[in-house]
Formats: C-alpha cells, sequence, structure tokens
C-alpha cells in the first residue's frame, strides 16, 4: 500500500511540511480573533475551548461578535452553520477522493478540514499527486494545533493590549471574508467575468433591500440562494 | 479569567455540532449517494454567494424602521484591502493590510 502513494506525500512530517506556508496565516487570525474574544468580554478559557470545538476562524469571530451583542443561542447556531455550510461543498470533493478510505479515517479527515488545509489538499490532487491518510494528518493536526495555540496566545495579549477596536483588529474579519472571496472569484472572474460579477451583484443587491424587511441572518441566506439561483441559471447558457 | 459561562458552553457547543455536521456529512453520503449535476451546479455557488453576502452585511447597518445605511468607515478601509488582496491573492496579506487601514482610519480619527 505504501509504495502506491507519491514521494512526498506519505508522512506525518511531509504533512507537516507542507502546512509549513499557511501557518502564519493560521497565526495572524488565530492572535486576532483570541484578542477579539478576550477584548469582547470572554475567558481565556472561553477563547481556546471555542477553538478546540469549533474550529473555524470566521465562525469564532461571528460566534464572539453575537454573544456580545446578546443574541439568543439559536440565532448564534444558526449563523455558524450558515457560516460553514461552505464546508459540505469542500468536503464533498475531498470525499470524492477518499472514497476508498474507511468511513472512520474519512470523518478524521473531515473533522478536521480548513479553508486552508483544503486549498493545499486540492492543489496536491491538482498535480495528481497520490496523498497518504498519514499525510492528511499531518497536515491537518498541525494546522489544528496552531490555532488552537494562535487564539490561546490572543487571548492571553488580550489582557495586554486594551483597545483592540483602536487597532483596527475588529475589522480582521471583514478583511478575511474579502481575502476569501478574492480566492473563491478568482478564476471564476477570468472564465466568465460578467456571470460571476452578476452573481455577487445581485447578493448585494437582494441582501440590501431584504435587510428592510427580514432579520439580517435571514437575509444572508435569502440572498445568498438567490445568487446561488441566477449562477446556476445562467451557467446553463454556456 | 478561566470561569465559563453555562450559555456561552451551550452555544459553543452547539456550533461545534453545525460545525462538524457539514464537515463530515459528505463523506457519508459520499459512500451511498450521487448528487445530480444540476444540485452540484447550484451549490457551487454557495461558498462564492455567502462569503459576498457576509460581506457586504459588514458594510450594512440596519436600523429598525429605517432605510439600512452604509457603514463608511468599514466601506473606506476595504478598499486598500480588495486591491492588496487582488494583487497578491495572500489572506495573511489581505488580513494584515485590512487591519491597518482600519487601525489608521480611527487614529486619525476620520469619523
Amino acid at each position: 500500500m505504501e509504495s502506491s502513494y507519491s514521494k512526498g506525500y506519505v508522512t506525518f512530517k511531509d504533512g507537516f511540511i507542507a502546512c509549513v506556508p499557511t501557518i502564519l496565516g493560521y497565526v495572524g487570525i488565530g492572535i486576532a480573533c483570541g484578542i477579539v474574544g478576550k477584548s469582547s468580554g470572554l475567558s481565556i478559557l472561553s477563547v481556546v475551548l471555542m477553538s478546540v470545538i469549533v474550529y473555524g476562524g470566521s465562525s469564532q469571530f461571528i460566534i464572539t461578535g453575537m454573544l456580545v451583542s446578546g443574541a439568543p443561542i439559536s440565532a448564534i447556531v444558526f449563523t455558524t452553520f450558515l457560516v460553514n455550510l461552505r464546508h459540505f461543498l469542500m468536503s464533498m470533493s475531498v470525499a470524492e477522493y477518499f472514497k476508498e478510505t474507511s468511513l472512520l479515517k474519512s470523518i478524521g479527515i473531515g473533522t478536521l478540514l480548513t479553508d486552508e488545509s483544503y486549498g493545499v489538499l486540492m492543489t496536491a490532487v491538482l498535480k495528481e499527486k497520490q496523498v497518504s491518510f498519514s499525510w492528511v494528518n499531518g497536515l491537518n493536526i498541525t494546522a489544528y494545533l496552531v490555532w488552537i495555540l494562535s487564539t490561546l496566545l490572543g487571548a492571553i495579549l488580550g489582557n495586554v493590549i486594551p483597545d483592540p477596536q483602536s487597532l483596527g483588529l475588529d475589522y480582521a474579519l471583514v478583511a478575511m471574508f474579502i481575502g476569501l472571496i478574492i480566492l473563491q472569484i478568482e478564476y471564476p472572474l477570468k472564465v466568465r467575468t460578467k456571470a460571476t460579477l452578476m452573481v455577487m451583484l445581485s447578493v448585494a443587491i437582494s441582501l440590501y433591500l431584504l435587510s428592510h424587511v427580514l432579520s439580517i441572518e435571514l437575509s444572508v441566506l435569502a440572498a445568498t440562494l438567490i445568487g446561488c439561483m441566477i449562477g446556476a441559471m445562467t451557467d446553463d447558457k454556456h | 479569567m478561566t470561569n465559563i459561562n453555562f450559555s456561552i458552553l451551550l452555544a459553543i457547543i452547539g456550533c461545534g455540532i453545525v460545525t462538524w455536521l457539514p464537515r463530515i456529512l459528505p463523506f457519508i453520503f459520499s459512500k451511498k449517494v450521487t448528487f445530480s449535476d444540476k444540485a452540484k451546479q447550484f451549490m457551487s455557488y454557495i461558498p462564492m454567494c455567502i462569503l459576498t453576502a457576509l460581506f457586504i452585511q459588514s458594510l450594512l447597518v440596519v436600523n429598525e424602521n429605517k432605510m439600512t445605511t452604509i457603514n463608511i468607515e468599514n466601506l473606506l478601509a476595504s478598499l486598500p484591502t480588495i486591491i492588496v488582496g487582488f494583487i497578491t491573492k495572500s489572506l495573511m496579506w489581505t488580513v494584515i493590510v485590512g487591519v491597518v487601514t482600519m487601525g489608521l482610519i480611527r487614529y486619525i480619527g476620520l469619523f
């Protein structure tokens, strides 16, 4: 079995090495996330526990924000669910690749899947590399531990830095959305410029209009579905 | 400092479950069903659309019984962030430039 994997994609250590380029990203956002959490009044334990159990950058910013604003738990959970629906799609394409892997191992891979680890994994798949389960674990577990430690560091720093808002740290989440959007649309924007812009514009306009009649969380969901519908419809013409 | 509020714990566990399920369910499904091309096509737009919606949401200020307005501060900070994001294609640089820009806007006291 071992011999059928591509060179450099076999051991846990190979996976760790593959994770290194993304580490700085986790550290930067993790520290910001920890600082925002601590300065929002969450305990260090809450911040770290969130990283261990939820393990999602954008969701953790949103959960923190909603906890501070006193939103009901149901709304927090529902919003987090929506924010993370994108992982469903990511896992779907990864699952195709690991169809032969046992269910338990597959669940292990999916549990620690992030935007970044997905990117690294799919780049390997694109290069037609045969990756081992140990390699994926090296990639995923390194990222997981780095994330937990970064948010812990941020939460500790949160005591030292008095007002992260004055430093603009609360804006890290919005900036990350911008970064993630750019990574998402980079290719479609080249191949289907008009259609991609139209989908995004339809999301923006419907969100603005819907925000007058629905709660903002529901508006986000409805605007997303409208965007997907327009995207799927215009795709047919090609 | 190390205490945890029960409702916060509940929120974290609830969020943990709804974060975990989308990550693992496709692995269970993939062993049993295959999605139609139509469904796959529709779903392929979800990441782009939901991220756009979340970004636009950060630019909006919802006012009760009044028109929704624009958060000028966030809008202004977004411009250099978008430009740097397109140039570097790096999540880290996008975040750094965004945070620094917002810090500067608040330091100058533009709004």
